[in-house]
Formats: C-alpha cells, sequence, structure tokens
C-alpha cells in the first residue's frame, strides 16, 4: 500500500514539473529584446496568398538585411474569409495584449481600426506623394495615415476571348451588352453547363463589393457625399433589381447565393461561365494549367455599366498596420516600411499579379514586359470606388449583406429591402 | 411506501423518497463539503462569473470602436425587441432545437433497439454507429458543405443519376431548404450520441420482465409498448434534456456550414450574437443577446426537467 502511495505522489510531482518547464519560452523584457538575445523577433499576421509562398521569401529577405530582427508569420486564411480574420483581428486586437506587432487588414477595416485605437499612425515613416491619392484617401481616418499601403484591388470583368471571337462579339461596355452576348454565345454554344454571368451572391462581405460596383455602375452609391444614407435613391432600388433578375432570369445559376470568389471563380476556370466579376488574382489562376481549364483563353476588362454611366469597380485590397500596443514598434515598423517598398511592392506585381500602390511600380520594363496584364489596369485601379470610408463600416456592411441576401433569394421585396437598408443605415449614420 | 427499482435509470433515482435522517453538521458532512469546494470555486469563476459580467455588460453601450461607455439600462433589450434579424435568429434556433431533437431522438430511439438485439458483428456496428458522433463538428461541417453543394456536390449527383430530381438542387442557397440542410447534417452527427444514451437505458430493463410478458402471450408490439418504451421514457427525456440544450446553443455547424445564410435563414442566437460582438463590434448588443440565450436555456432546461419529473411519477404510480 505504501509503494502504491509513493509511485501516486511522484506521477503527480513530475506532472506538475513538466507543466512548469512547458510555460511561455518566449518571454521578452519590457525594452523588447528577448532575454537571451540581441535579436528581437515580431509577430506578423498575414494573409494567405495564393501562389507563391511570398512570406517565406520576403522575410528571408528582410532578415538578412536586418540581422537583429527576426519576424514570426501567424498564417491567417485568404481574402475570401474576410469576415473570420475581422473577427480574428477584432478578439486579438481588443484584448490589450501585444501578441501581433504586424497585421495585414482589408482597406476597409482601417478607419474602424483606427478609431478603436488599435493602429499606430504611419504619417511620419511614410512619403505620401509615392502612392496614388486614392489609396492615401482611403487609409487616412482624423487626418492621420493608419496603414502602410500594400496593394489595391478591384473587381473586373473576366471574359472568354476565345468564344467572343467565335461569335464576333466586342466586348460589352454596357449590362445590357453583355447580357445580350451572353444570352445568344449560351444558345449557340453545346454546353449545358455554361453560364452566361457568375460573380459572387454569398451573404458575406464579397456581396456589398459586387453590390457597389453595379450601384456605381448606375451612378448611385450607398451614402452620400455628406455621409448620409443615399438608399433611398432611384439607382438603388434600380441596382437592387438588376441582381435579382440576374438570378431570376437564369442569366446567373442560383446557386450564386453560396459564391464567394474562389467558387465562383472554379466554375469560370472550368469553363463553363462566359463572363466571370472578381478581383485580380483570378488572372494568374487562369493561366494556370493546374488550376484552369481556360489557359490563354481568357480576357479581361472594366466592368460594364448601365447606359450613361461610366464603370465602377470596388476598392479592395490589404493594408499593413502597425499594432499601437506592440513592444517592439521600432522593428515593426521597420519590417511595415520594408513590405511597403518598392522593391517588395515590384516582387508582388510580378510573382502574384498584386496591384501596387505605387504608381511608380508600373513603369518597371521587365514587369511591364513579364505582366501586361497588370500594366494595362492602371486606369481600372485609378478609377476604384472605395466602400464607405467609416469606422461604421462593419455595421452597414452586416446590414447590408443581411438584406440583399433577402431580395436574392426572394425572402424580401427590392422596395421593403430598400427602405429597410434606408432606415438601418440613418441609424447607424445618426441622421 | 416501499418503491420498487425495477430499472436502475438516473431518472428514477429523482422520485425515490429519501429517509429522513436527522442533519446533524457533523465531520464527515464538513469533509465533504471542503472536497466540494475547489470544484464550486472553478464553477463560480469559470462558469457564473462570466455569466454575471455579461449581464452587467448588456446594461451599458459598450462598442469596440467607441471610446468609453454608458450605463443604459434595458435599452439594448428593447432594441433587440425592435430588431426582425434578432427575431429571425431567435425562431431559426427554436426550430432548429425542435427539428433535430425530435428526428434524433425517434432515429436514436430505432438505431438502439437494433443494437439491443443480439447479432453478428454488432460490437463493430455499435462502433462504427458513434463514427459521425466522434468526427469534429467543424470537419463534418465542411464535409457536409461540399455535399450539398449545388454543382459539384454529390448529393445531387445520385439523386440526378437515380432520377429522382430532373435538376441540381441549391441545398445551401435557398432560403427554403437551407435549414434544412443544418438540420440534417445535425441529425446525422448527434443521432448516434442520442442512440447510445437510450441504449444504456434498454439495458437496464430486466429480461424477466420480457419472460413475463411472453408468458402472459403479449406479442411484440405489446411488450414495446407497455414495458419497454415506458421504462426508456427517462433515459429518452435525459437525452433530449441534453440535446436540447446543446442544439439550442448551436454555433460550429451553422457557422461552417452556411454562415448564417443564404438570407439569415439559417441565423441562429449565437451566430448572430458572435456577429454583432465580434463583426459590428457592438459588445453590449451582444451581451444582451448572449443574456436572453442563457435566460432561455435555463427556462427550456426547467421546463423539460418539470417534464421529466412528471413522466417519472406517473410510471412510478402506475406500478
Amino acid at each position: 500500500m505504501k509503494l502504491k502511495k509513493f509511485y501516486i505522489l511522484l506521477l503527480v510531482c513530475m506532472m506538475i514539473a513538466l507543466s512548469a518547464c512547458s510555460s511561455d519560452q518566449s518571454s521578452t523584457n519590457t525594452d523588447g529584446k528577448d532575454s537571451n538575445s540581441n535579436v528581437t523577433t515580431i509577430n506578423f499576421a498575414a494573409i494567405k496568398t495564393f501562389g507563391v509562398d511570398s512570406w517565406k521569401e520576403l522575410i528571408n529577405k528582410f532578415e538578412q538585411q536586418n540581422p537583429t530582427i527576426k519576424v514570426k508569420l501567424t498564417q491567417m486564411p485568404a481574402p475570401a474569409k474576410s469576415t473570420e480574420i475581422h473577427q480574428y483581428l477584432v478578439t486579438s486586437l481588443q484584448s490589450g495584449q501585444s501578441d501581433i506587432d504586424v497585421f495585414t487588414g482589408d482597406v476597409v477595416w482601417v478607419p474602424e481600426f483606427a478609431a478603436a485605437g488599435w493602429t499606430e499612425p504611419m504619417d511620419q515613416y511614410v512619403n505620401k506623394d509615392e502612392y496614388y491619392p486614392g489609396v492615401i484617401d482611403a487609409l487616412t481616418y482624423n487626418g492621420k495615415l493608419s496603414a502602410m499601403p500594400w496593394y489595391v484591388d478591384g473587381g473586373m470583368l473576366y471574359y472568354r476571348k476565345d468564344l467572343l471571337e467565335k461569335y464576333n462579339k466586342p466586348v460589352p461596355k454596357t449590362w445590357d451588352d453583355m447580357l445580350a452576348t451572353a444570352k445568344e454565345i449560351q444558345s449557340k454554344e453545346n454546353n449545358p453547363k455554361l453560364q452566361q454571368f457568375v460573380w459572387q451572391g454569398k451573404q458575406a462581405e464579397v456581396l456589398v463589393c459586387d453590390f457597389v460596383e453595379f450601384l456605381g455602375s448606375a451612378g448611385g452609391s450607398i451614402l452620400n457625399t455628406q455621409g448620409k444614407s443615399n438608399a433611398d435613391s432611384p439607382e438603388f432600388l434600380k441596382t437592387l433589381k438588376f441582381m435579382k433578375k440576374l438570378t431570376d432570369d437564369k442569366i446567373s445559376p442560383k446557386s450564386v447565393l453560396t459564391f464567394d470568389e474562389e467558387p465562383s471563380r472554379t466554375v469560370f476556370t472550368d469553363g463553363n461561365a462566359i463572363f466571370h466579376r472578381n478581383w485580380s488574382y483570378v488572372w494568374s489562376v487562369a493561366q494556370d494549367p493546374k488550376q484552369s481549364k481556360v489557359v490563354d483563353k481568357v480576357g479581361v476588362a472594366p466592368l460594364p455599366s448601365f447606359d450613361g454611366n461610366s464603370s465602377s469597380s470596388t476598392m479592395g485590397g490589404y493594408q499593413f498596420m502597425v499594432a499601437k500596443n506592440s513592444k517592439k514598434k521600432d522593428a515593426a515598423i521597420k519590417f511595415a516600411q520594408f513590405l511597403s517598398s518598392k522593391e517588395s511592392q515590384l516582387y508582388f506585381a510580378s510573382e502574384l499579379a498584386f496591384s501596387p500602390t505605387r504608381p511608380s511600380v508600373l513603369e518597371d520594363k521587365g514587369l511591364q514586359q513579364k505582366n501586361p496584364f497588370l500594366t494595362g489596369l492602371d486606369k481600372v485601379f485609378q478609377g476604384t470606388t472605395a466602400r464607405p470610408v467609416s469606422p461604421d463600416y462593419p455595421k452597414l456592411s452586416l446590414v447590408l449583406q443581411s438584406n440583399i441576401s433577402g431580395v436574392l433569394s426572394n425572402s424580401i421585396k427590392a422596395d421593403d429591402a430598400a427602405k429597410q437598408i434606408d432606415t438601418e443605415l440613418k441609424k447607424i449614420t445618426k441622421q | 411506501m416501499e418503491k420498487q427499482v425495477i430499472s436502475s435509470t438516473p431518472a428514477n433515482l429523482l422520485v425515490v423518497e429519501k429517509p429522513k435522517t436527522k442533519r446533524k453538521f457533523n465531520k464527515p458532512m464538513m469533509i465533504g463539503y471542503l472536497f466540494l469546494l475547489p470544484s464550486l470555486l472553478i464553477l463560480c469563476v469559470v462558469g457564473i462569473y462570466p455569466l454575471i459580467q455579461t449581464l452587467y455588460l448588456s446594461f451599458f453601450d459598450v462598442s469596440l470602436t467607441k471610446q468609453g461607455s454608458h450605463f443604459i439600462g434595458l435599452e439594448n433589450y428593447k432594441n433587440l425587441f425592435n430588431d426582425i434579424w434578432f427575431k429571425v435568429a431567435y425562431k431559426n434556433t427554436w426550430i432548429f432545437t425542435a427539428i433535430s431533437v425530435l428526428m434524433e431522438s425517434l432515429l436514436g430511439l430505432v438505431i438502439a433497439l437494433v443494437l439491443n438485439k443480439k447479432f453478428k458483428g454488432r460490437g463493430w456496428v455499435r462502433a462504427c454507429v458513434l463514427i459521425p458522433w466522434a468526427i469534429p463538428t467543424v470537419v463534418s461541417a465542411r464535409m457536409w458543405e461540399w455535399i450539398f453543394n449545388a454543382e459539384y456536390g454529390i448529393l445531387n449527383f445520385l439523386l440526378v443519376k437515380t432520377g429522382i430530381i430532373d435538376s441540381n438542387v441549391n441545398w445551401l442557397g435557398e432560403t427554403s431548404t437551407a435549414m434544412f440542410a443544418a438540420i440534417f447534417s445535425d441529425v446525422w452527427k448527434t443521432t448516434p450520441f442520442m442512440a447510445l444514451i437510450i441504449l444504456a437505458g434498454l439495458q437496464g430493463i430486466s429480461s424477466s420482465l420480457y419472460e413475463a410478458a411472453d408468458i402472459d402471450g403479449a406479442n411484440k408490439w405489446r411488450q414495446f409498448s407497455y414495458i419497454t418504451f415506458p421504462l426508456l421514457i427517462p433515459s429518452i427525456m435525459i437525452a433530449v434534456l441534453l440535446r436540447a440544450l446543446d442544439a439550442f446553443r448551436v454555433f460550429d455547424l451553422i457557422f461552417v456550414l452556411t454562415g448564417g445564410g443564404p438570407a439569415n435563414s439559417t441565423e441562429v442566437l449565437s451566430s448572430y450574437a458572435y456577429k454583432t460582438t465580434f463583426s459590428a463590434g457592438e459588445v453590449s448588443s451582444g451581451a444582451a443577446m448572449s443574456s436572453l440565450m442563457a435566460v432561455s436555456v435555463f427556462v427550456l432546461a426547467i421546463v423539460l426537467l418539470f417534464l421529466m419529473n412528471k413522466a417519472s411519477e406517473k410510471i412510478e404510480g402506475g406500478k
């Protein structure tokens, strides 16, 4: 009996000892340096990029240039899961902990995070003239530049250039033209799976992006120039009805309501769609024979518009932010500057076709040769439409998502949805 | 009055009369309470404190993007009653709970009856039946997301191939079928759990009762309705209680499978509270929702326990 008690006591002691040993090994002193050497380790929470494992290369390059700084990467999901990324960042940042030093965030979150006091102002670390003014505007809240620009993205029209050539159709400039072309091609092609137009209709952030493009191309906007609700405008209702018509008239499959970026892209690169709205990343995927059945058959153009209006492209793109609570700000800012430098942006542009926020990058001859597609998109990105730049944007987005999804799935009438959105927006913007 | 213990299910113990002994505050009792103290403390810290703090938070206007907060009393709750999306989420939660628990109980009962019979390979079957329950919900939700996919899902493929339907159904994209898809996935996952609990109850029924019934000439159906089912009611009710409380708080299945869509048709209380707190940053509003949820769950538990007691008394009285 005594021996049994002894063994139990021994086991308990071992367990206590083990748990004490495996505690936090990365203890840091208050001056931000690790306790065992002169190396500072910063935590970088970054979104997943498609294609090349860009982070490893860039981190290596940075660490070579800065031997006293080490970067630890926390991988977040791809931008299509923006709702989850947002929730992850919000949970980490509001806890007040200093686990994240540098992170990537959607352009629409910058005002929100700045208002919450989670971002370090970047005004003094950046030469604003080197960037597109529209981008700087979108990242400035309360007069302070709250993020380091990374890439800009916009929605664009992908089309099957082989099918357009086959039926001698021009690239459409208006929605009516596009629908007419698509209908004709679909009826004459012998592919029962071929859809006319696929986009993203899932009840998620991307639905608002698609909506902003349809709305902008009708001459409308979510908020007017005074920041008040514009949902009672005729363009707003016209847009809702147009989107509903796309699924009602089978121009787009009903499953578009479950699509975010990747599922819709798959339909297009499988050869089952004539027209496709998506971000710039689709270009490189469509040229990759491992993922695409339409290599060399794809063309890109600005999205069509309603007669008499100009094309609208939602400004997207993730940016770099330095956490205000970071205990290693010097190292973090250095890293953010590196990531936003001309060299890094050139790297992103040539390897991942991420459109730079520095116009000078597009003038690079090497890039123009390697990726003429990107340089041709300069026009699209110069004229991007920002979603409402407001700390309340996530709330606005949720309201829009619920109601637009309701219209598309026939649970609310377009008129009622527009009225509901208007009421909610007025409440949020305190009209 | 002596009560004959005819089955060993825990519910029966609820109605057994306790012998009335003198309640002296003696040393063994004190030591007993002392042993309980650590667990009670942990329960308070982990369970009671967050509950009270959430309730407290719901009376302010805390928002992640605003600095400072003010006491606003019951205004959050008032706003919730005017929020159509909250009402939709509330309705969806009850529908999800009621239908999935009902289906899981019925199917669980059938499966438990089958598993109670002796047949070759019964041990293997019992193990296999548990696999859906063992797979983490997040993983199985992803799996179902693909199965229900309108263009590439295997469900549509099989249904069209066998001619049951003539074109793909947009399971997760139509408001009419999305909730059904969610319930279906939940039933697939949790029926084994119900079956297991009911099976335990079945095995507690003494075989001498069936022998007596055979001698009396009762057929299988009468045996089921007069012996099996009444004696199973305590187990079924426990399974239903546990399951209903879990189903009411469902989150991971909905979050991964549909994200609450399309058009909020699968939005439930927990997912709506989560979005409100972390996407919209309305912490106090989310706290109010969570508090209402806690109250609802509590009421549900009380009602079910009351029904359980009533049912058990009826069985005892009938002997």
